[in-house]
């Protein structure tokens, strides 16, 4: 049996209404492939990098690199998270009735329990750090997977290097690629391995996709905003996702 | 001579006459050392990364590259302040206290980048106070609503890790140690005899800088006392085990990369206690600077530890 670790934000969150591309990725390889899948809603790149080492990690214990491959959704760069421990249950009155455990884990994976935290972040960390920080986890699970012999695939939830928004997340209007308007992140660029990222023309993402190739095919009010709807993420599956898979 | 050797860490790294300084470069290779005054554990692995894949762009073959690694400190944390987003900007660079910021980004007549443009402001540890108030003003921020020791530890293991693989992949041969313990739980209780108060209980950098035998700014007798012969970080309990959060990232640690002292009293020991313990040598930097080492007690470490490993005799 082979094994698939899926990871990334509330687009590649299985617990999601609109059903996502893990489930339905199932749907059509459940025969071949055991699958993990550790994407959570409102999450950044500092859950996804950390639930993927661990869970890789844990597996290689007991399977071949060989059998292992690896699907992460990426999710926007500005997001952060805070572990929630008996320090931090302390400092803020939205953790007070936290219970906390020895340990704790999210979606079985024994990291600590990290949530977000990207309003409060954003008050003593620029965006261009954010950046750095998240670029900084997309590289380390690169570099892990690439040292243990894994073979994986990443994509954005939307364009991730064009101008950030948080009102519209398509790429559509977002101007130049982030190192151009912020020059601390330019060798990061330099050391991230492209050929191992797919992307909806230039650095689009899994939104940017079903707004080209679906009409209407988000939950949100207005047209193009908010979730992709499960065909939306079915077909995405269908045409993209399952090409991956050798 | 082909070969680039690259240090990193604080100011244990990168101060007066630290241990980078004493390499014969003409024997060993030419030294790139950036490492950088109260530089983290985020800031050093950043600083890393860059300079290698600086060297990379320029046409350098990985195989003539070797690091070495002091890494600093688990608690510190540094923020990137720019003229771009931050209203703060121009009153925090141009502030007393410019020393605790920098920026391991450099042109290639090795000028860091402008500080007009963009800095990282070191927090060094909890709660210190910079001579530039509105900067304390914004690390108290940090350390009173974001800060818990467990992060930290996985930052900084998260850190470890990012090198660990990073110069793995590239096939770059590369040392890590620390500047002190950072592992442990650890702590002292004052000798008798001495002017601290006899059982006072101290902690990290307070146990190695000997402050405590004199109670004074500075003496130039500041050796490791013969009385102090009790387990100081020796079976004490790792933080990893404190924190099991972080024990799957000590696990994949490459501890086959990593020099030690360790001896009766200490075990995953760095410069510090190889310093007082081993080299018995008097801690202490003169009147201007006696929390470092000084120069001669770096030229011992270089000459015993660093080039040993330099020339593979280890």
């Amino acid at each position: 049996m082979k094994h698939l670790v899926t990871s990334g934000c509330s687009f590649s969150d299985y617990e999601n209404p609109e059903r996502t591309w893990p489930l339905h990725l199932q749907d059509l390889i459940q025969d071949e492939y055991r699958f993990y899948h550790l994407g959570a809603c409102a999450q950044g790149e500092d859950y996804i990098s950390r639930s993927v080492i661990c869970k890789v990690n844990e597996l290689l214990k007991d399977n071949n690199s060989d059998d292992i491959f690896v699907i992460v959704g990426w999710s926007g760069l500005q997001r952060r998270a805070i572990l929630v421990n008996n320090e931090t249950t302390k400092m803020h009155y939205r953790f007070k009735d936290w219970k906390m455990g020895p340990s704790e884990s999210m979606r079985g994976v024994p990291i600590g329990s990290w949530q977000d935290f990207d309003d409060e972040y954003q008050k003593i960390q620029s965006e261009e750090h954010n950046i750095i920080q998240s670029m900084e986890h997309i590289i380390r699970t690169q570099d892990f997977l690439r040292v243990r012999n894994v073979d994986y695939k990443f994509f954005g939830f939307c364009n991730l290097f064009a101008n950030l928004d948080e009102e519209n997340f398509l790429t559509e209007g977002r101007g130049t690629r982030i190192d151009k308007k912020y020059p601390n992140t330019s060798y990061l660029f330099d050391i991230m391995d492209w050929n191992k990222w797919w992307f909806h023309n230039e650095f689009g993402g899994l939104g940017d996709w079903v707004n080209d190739n679906i009409k209407d095919g988000f939950d949100g009010g207005t047209g193009n905003s908010g979730h992709p709807l499960s065909d939306s993420q079915k077909l995405f599956t269908k045409e993209v996702v399952s090409k991956w898979i050798k | 001579m082909d070969k680039i050797i690259i240090t990193a860490g604080c100011s244990f790294t990168n101060s007066d006459g630290t241990w980078p300084y004493h390499i014969n470069q003409e024997k060993s290779g030419w030294v790139h050392n950036v490492g950088d005054t109260g530089a983290g554990n985020g800031y050093i692995s950043r600083s890393i990364v860059w300079e290698v894949n600086n060297q990379i762009k320029l046409g350098k073959d990985p195989k003539d590259i070797e690091v070495f690694i002091m890494w600093s400190g688990i608690t510190r944390k540094e923020f990137l302040s720019t003229a771009r987003e931050n209203p703060m900007h121009k009153l925090w660079v141009d502030g007393p206290h410019k020393n605790w910021m920098g920026n391991f980004i450099r042109d290639e007549h090795w000028n860091r980048h402008p500080s007009e443009d963009s800095t990282w402001i070191k927090s060094s540890i909890p709660y210190m106070t910079w001579d530039n108030k509105s900067v304390t003003k914004f690390l108290d921020l940090y350390w009173k609503h974001f800060y818990s020791e467990e992060e930290s530890l996985i930052n900084t293991f998260e850190s470890i890790l990012r090198i660990q693989w990073y110069l793995d992949n590239l096939g770059i041969k590369y040392t890590m140690m620390c500047w002190q313990n950072i592992f442990n739980q650890y702590s002292f209780k004052v000798p008798s005899g001495w002017k601290r108060q006899e059982g006072d209980e101290i902690f990290g950098h307070e146990i190695w800088n000997l402050a405590w035998r004199d109670n004074t700014h500075f003496k130039t007798d500041r050796f490791w006392p013969e009385n102090g012969t009790g387990k100081i970080s020796k079976d004490t309990p790792l933080l990893k085990d404190i924190y099991p959060n972080a024990t799957h990232l000590w696990d994949m640690i490459d501890w086959d990369k990593w020099w030690f002292y360790e001896d009766e009293q200490v075990e995953y020991g760095g410069l510090a206690e190889w310093i007082c313990l081993k080299a018995c040598d008097p801690w202490g930097n003169g009147e201007h600077d006696p929390g470092h080492p000084s120069p001669s007690s770096h030229k011992k470490f270089c000459e015993q530890v660093i080039l040993p490993i330099l020339e593979n005799k280890v």
